[in-house]
């Protein structure tokens, strides 16, 4: 899906999806609902503002004094028996990957949700080499099962409707045609998944914060699939970005606060596991990854967009990406944050993405360590315009348009034009050729413009 | 230079400069009454929650409420089981038949109903997620109002796993509808102890 997609722009993808209205409509509510809760249980902290205005300096002292941190960190995982490992690039990070699964000779293992294996496309690299990992998130096995890449980072499968997943399901583990329960599926899922958990040797988990002073690492879920996973397991590997660490343990109390409440609502997952040292006879290992990172720490414009918690807040809360689904950004993060992650990873694949955004804002918003989402994505789209990467027809209007703009006379001549023409040949402007109207309706033009109505009732003005 | 190398180089190099590690003063919420905060915060996230004054009492409970359950390990001595807990210590796959496991949680947590449950108290590490149903029996005295409060007392501890556990498993990832027992524990009972 993923690769196929890569081809096609945000506009063209969300054009695709657009199609059915009534989905569209059913995505947008139900992501709405999902914000509504958010705001719900932020409302009820008094503290709320303090505490984003808490995690913003703590990650931004983190971003400060990374490479300490990360020493420390390491220094202290080491100590616990852990065994660590850094990656340059997605593909060092897949070969590690391989490497720990060819030594303990199996072809069972188990995965929880990690958006950094999804940025390393570390399911494809495995199963090119022969080994399928089973995705264990009820989400992410639904999308696994479907051969899709996840929509949401924390609702990976938010664009499918249960008929669909019953239909799945009976294609998949043999579930009664027809029968799409949520309760049925789901503990249809809790059964064929328990026999994964009990016959796996190596489970791999991400990383949601990972704590310099002790090396331990912070895993939530709800399902509670990490911990079964790991704790059935021989092997436990995790992933993370090397952005994920956090200086002191007390600082959890901070980002736990915020993360389940700004992701769905919830005052705290259901399980937030401390891993410090390995479970008796069991091989643990970190897998620190740049990609990027350490490059983006030098950008005073975009170096923030590395604060991320990845809760999904700003997919949930944005007005583009809960009318055109998360595929449309054919980018491993979707929504807000990944429009400003993504064009650093590749400009010119991801060039179209900075500009799936109204700029409203909102996103920075709800941003519980407040990121200047909004911000990045305008600098973003001075950058990809500057670097050329912006497509011919829309370079040339915006030139066309800017030299309009500057000329006084011109733009007077160029508005009565357009005045008289809209009113005589109102289809030869909104008219499907026209991709601006696509999804717009004309307003009537107006009779005169601003100046022309000034200039004949500026002495009328006292009254 | 490997690649650990190279990467910490870079980071150095491009970190934007040294800052000093704050203490952030957050003045978190009180509750009037954080026993009764835990509560309603357990029953709104599905769990279920009883009052003892002693731990004998989850006898009668279970008696009553898991009638026909069979495979029952705690680490309470006060509570009748019929496994012997020995037999399970590290053998976590064994483990997959039980039916209900009680064990001691260290403390809870009122603005979530969080409970703090170390390694030491689980038996084995997959006891609270592999059973079919779970019981954590805390103190009334050792609830707290947030997380705040919770860290103060666990930032100086020394553990090798620990856990927040909040509620039973649970899911909404089929429509955004909540379904409570996705791999975990279909359900979770807090005993609060008054002592």
């Amino acid at each position: 899906m993923e690769k196929e997609s890569k081809l096609r722009d945000h506009a063209t993808l969300a054009h695709a999806f657009n199609k059915d209205e009534q989905r569209v409509d059913w995505h947008d509510k139900t992501l709405w609902m999902v914000r509504q809760k958010r705001d719900k249980a932020a409302w009820q902290i008094p503290e709320w503002e303090d505490l984003r205005k808490a995690a913003s300096s703590i990650k931004n002292n983190v971003l400060s004094n990374l490479y300490n941190y990360l020493i420390e960190f390491e220094n202290r995982a080491q100590a616990n028996g852990v065994i660590l490992h850094w990656a340059e690039t997605p593909e060092e990070h897949n070969q590690i990957v391989l490497s720990i699964i060819k030594k303990h000779n199996t072809s069972n293992i188990v995965k929880s949700k990690s958006m950094l294996t999804e940025e390393c496309h570390l399911n494809d690299y495995l199963e090119k080499n022969g080994i399928s990992v089973i995705d264990t998130d009820l989400g992410e096995r639904i999308v696994q099962l479907a051969n899709e890449p996840p929509s949401h980072i924390v609702l990976p499968c938010i664009h499918w409707k249960k008929e669909e997943i019953g239909e799945l399901f009976h294609t998949h583990l043999g579930t009664p045609k027809g029968n799409s329960d949520h309760q049925f599926l789901t503990n249809a899922a809790r059964v064929h998944l328990r026999e994964k958990f009990l016959t796996s040797k190596i489970a791999i988990t991400g990383v949601n914060f990972a704590v310099a002073e002790t090396g331990e690492i912070v895993v939530c879920t709800n399902e509670g699939n990490a911990d079964l996973g790991v704790q059935l397991a021989d092997v436990h590997i995790a992933c993370m970005g090397i952005e994920k660490i956090i200086p002191k343990r007390k600082d959890l109390a901070i980002f736990l606060r915020l993360l389940a409440r700004s992701a769905t609502g919830q005052p705290i997952t259901t399980y937030s596991s401390h891993f410090n040292v390995p479970r008796k006879d069991q091989e643990m290992h970190i897998i620190l990854v740049d990609n990027g990172r350490s490059k983006r720490l030098a950008s005073d414009d975009f170096r923030s967009a590395l604060k991320c918690i990845r809760c999904g807040a700003c997919f949930n809360t944005c007005p583009v990406y809960r009318r055109s689904g998360g595929h449309s950004y054919h980018t491993a993060v979707a929504g807000p944050i990944g429009s400003i992650l993504s064009p650093a990873w590749n400009i010119k694949d991801n060039a179209d993405l900075p500009f799936a955004s109204t700029l409203c804002g909102s996103c920075s918003n709800v941003c519980p360590v407040k990121i200047d989402i909004h911000d990045q994505l305008y600098k973003w789209r001075q950058v990809i315009t500057k670097s050329g990467h912006v497509s011919k027809p829309k370079t040339a209007a915006i030139k066309i348009m800017s030299f309009v703009l500057s000329n006084p006379t011109l733009f007077k001549v160029a508005g009565w034009v357009g005045r008289k023409t809209m009113k005589i040949f109102p289809s030869l402007i909104s008219n499907r050729l026209n991709p601006w109207f696509t999804q717009r309706e004309m307003p009537s033009p107006p009779e005169f413009s601003f100046t022309e109505w000034y200039q004949k009732n500026k002495n009328h003005g006292q009254s | 230079m490997d690649s650990r190398d190279r990467i910490l180089m870079r980071v150095k190099t491009n970190q934007p400069g040294q800052s000093v590690h704050q203490e952030n003063k957050i003045a978190p919420i009180g509750y009037e009454n954080v026993v009764e905060k835990f509560k309603a915060t357990l029953i709104s996230i599905g769990g279920t929650v009883v009052e003892i004054n002693d731990v004998d009492e989850i006898n009668n409970y279970i008696l009553e409420k898991f009638t026909d359950v069979k495979e029952i390990i705690s680490s309470f001595p006060e509570i009748k089981t019929n496994l012997l807990n020995a037999d399970y210590q590290d053998k976590p796959h064994v483990l997959q038949n039980i039916e209900l496991a009680i064990l001691k949680g260290e403390f809870g947590v009122a603005e979530n109903a969080a409970i703090w449950i170390t390694q030491k108290n689980m038996l084995d590490r997959a006891l609270p997620f592999i059973c079919e149903n779970l019981i954590l029996v805390i103190e009334k005295q050792s609830i707290v109002p947030t997380l705040h409060e919770a860290y103060e007392m666990i930032s100086k501890l020394e553990y090798q796993y620990g856990i927040f556990i909040a509620g039973p498993s649970k899911t909404a990832d089929i429509e955004q509808s909540l379904v409570l027992g996705a791999h975990g524990a279909k359900t979770l009972s807090v005993f609060i102890l008054h002592k």
